[in-house]
């Protein structure tokens, strides 16, 4: 892929090892590891060993699999990426948390768009008390105060149907 | 209420088109679509006006919040992510779903009623521009309604104030990207007005502004800098057409007048294109008079131009450029071509729509750099500008 071929010595590829929370090593190709500018940033600083104490070894190889396979992004393949972050955003709010925690650490700006974006339409349509049980959010409004908000945007309401489901 | 909006649905009557706003980049609005001849010109609100967004002013319980919010245990936004990640989520949720927002939980509402949200729209290419369209009913009231281009959707607006519910011939402009502002007019009762009211996209709630200094209705008016100009039109009394002129700054809060009109007029049509506000109306002896106001001399010079000579209602400066109908419909639309100082075609979309006043297009406005049609019966045309080959076109009826 296009990148740093500064680093790439005799048409050997650079690796570099990735050492999640838990203790695990990944090594990875240094063009594939760029995508994300914190580890950019330390391997222009001379590092080849990243350990990664934000980030367990569930998540980060979740990111590596996002991160190869962005590696391969060439004009011709859009609609496979496409297809494999439709895939990628599945999973449990939990997982789903714990990657844009990650994402945002390593600054891997592609990966966070995807997930927030993610996140955020999984309110579309949903009706208000679907996306409190969706996100686990307690109802702090009175009946009265809730009623009161209401008003305020009734005329945002009318003819809207609601999904009352929680997918 | 609800029979309002119900009749309004089922009247094809005149209305005035407002250009997007919500938390948007840049706008213009244009209106009454009943202006078809100069001579109509006494009878309907006419011209175009040019609104420019610029930032929200902060307000000062911005920072009282943020204080409020730190010496308070508050529950997280989102359960499971810090809050600036459950931020960067949320401010990704589509303008339309906003309302519901608010109603999930106190602190959801406090985050949507800030600033700070709809300025990270802002800076992350989320804000949207939607289409202000007012509507006349058969019963004379007015009301608003608001297209979401991206989910093509048509949404009504708080009923307006009381004040506003049946005026005539009263401007409309967008400043500061997200406020809708009504003034001027006339009441079927009370006559001209000074009064100045504005919806704001982000509360969705009518607010009262400062009235303008003088009473006056069939005015023009346009924004230049976020700054809202008014000038000539009419008023009740002995003087019945206006030379003055005004100027709204909305950080300031404050009208102020400006230079004078050369003449009296009730301007008909109006655009700012090449830094300078044009305005085409009928003098007090129906004579028709061009004036251009320019705002960096706080002067108005009478303009003879070729421009000014072929220009009808409706038209829109975009990119630099001016354009108009070249038929009613919009099927078929001018430039005016600097070069040879003369309107020429533009597109032939070879799309006649037809000839009834259904379809004729009421007012242009900008929406995310195309430019949109808006026609009497509230359907919708886009067109790419920058590709004329490529023409878009889209139809939208109202429900």
């Amino acid at each position: 892929m296009a990148s740093s071929s500064s680093s790439s010595k005799t048409g050997l590829k650079k690796m570099l090892t990735l050492k999640s929370s838990d203790g695990d090593e990944f090594e990875l190709e240094e063009s594939i590891v760029i995508q994300c500018q914190t580890i950019k940033h330390m391997v222009e600083d001379g590092f080849s060993l990243i350990p990664l104490q934000n980030v367990d070894t569930k998540t980060l190889t979740k990111i590596i699999e996002y991160m190869k396979k962005h590696a391969e992004k060439t004009e011709s393949n859009k609609e496979e990426i496409k297809n494999f972050n439709k895939e990628f955003v599945k999973g449990s709010f939990d997982d789903q948390f714990e990657l844009v925690s990650a994402a945002n650490y390593l600054h891997i700006n592609g990966l966070m768009d995807l997930l927030c974006q993610s996140i955020a339409d999984r309110i579309n349509n949903k009706s208000v008390r679907a996306v409190r049980e969706i996100f686990n959010i307690s109802n702090d409004y009175t009946p009265d105060e809730e009623e009161k908000v209401r008003d305020e945007h009734k005329w945002a309401h009318e003819g809207g149907e609601f999904d009352e489901s929680l997918d | 209420m609800d029979q309002t909006i119900e009749r309004s649905s089922n009247a094809n009557r005149t209305f005035r088109v407002q250009a997007p706003l919500v938390d948007s980049v840049s706008c213009y609005c244009n209106v009454d679509s009943g202006l078809k001849t100069v001579a109509g010109a006494r009878k309907f609100v006419s011209g175009s006006k040019l609104c420019i967004q610029s930032d929200i002013s902060s307000h000062a319980h911005k920072t009282k919040n943020s204080r409020r919010e730190r010496s308070r245990v508050q529950p997280p936004l989102l359960p499971g992510l810090p809050d600036d990640l459950a931020i960067a989520c949320l401010v990704r949720v589509p303008h339309v779903e906003h309302s519901k927002l608010r109603l999930v939980c106190k602190r959801w509402y406090r985050l949507l009623a800030g600033n700070f949200f709809y300025s990270q729209r802002k800076s992350l290419g989320m804000a949207e521009e939607w289409v202000y369209v007012v509507k006349r009913d058969r019963d004379r009231r007015i009301s608003w309604h608001a297209f979401d281009p991206t989910y093509q959707l048509w949404q009504p607006l708080p009923p307006v104030p009381g004040d506003y519910s049946e005026a005539l011939g009263f401007g409309c402009a967008v400043l500061s990207g997200c406020h809708l502002y009504l003034f001027g007019g006339k009441d079927p009762i009370k006559g001209s007005m000074r009064r100045v009211i504005f919806y704001n996209a982000r509360t969705n709630k009518w607010y009262r502004a400062p009235d303008m200094l003088r009473r006056r209705h069939f005015f023009g008016s346009c924004v230049i800098n976020n700054c809202l100009y008014v000038a000539g039109g009419e008023c009740e009394g002995i003087q019945r057409t206006l030379r003055s002129a005004e100027v709204f700054d909305p950080n300031r809060k404050r009208w102020s007048f400006i230079a004078d009109m050369s003449t009296a007029m009730v301007p008909f049509i109006g655009v700012v294109y090449d830094g300078k506000w044009f305005v085409k109306g009928l003098g007090s002896h129906r004579e028709v008079l061009s004036e251009a106001y320019n705002p960096d001399i706080n002067a108005w010079s009478p303009v003879n131009s070729r421009m000014v000579a072929g220009w009808r209602n409706p038209s829109i400066s975009m990119n630099g450029r001016l354009y108009a109908l070249d038929c009613r419909d919009g099927c078929k639309l001018r430039v005016y071509d600097e070069s040879t100082h003369s309107w020429i075609r533009f597109i032939d979309s070879k799309l006649h729509l037809g000839s009834s006043r259904a379809l004729e297009a009421a007012a242009l406005v900008p929406l995310n750099g195309k430019l949109c049609i808006i026609h009497n019966n509230m359907s919708i045309s886009i067109v790419d500008v920058s590709s004329p080959d490529n023409q878009l076109t889209k139809f939208r009826l109202y429900k």
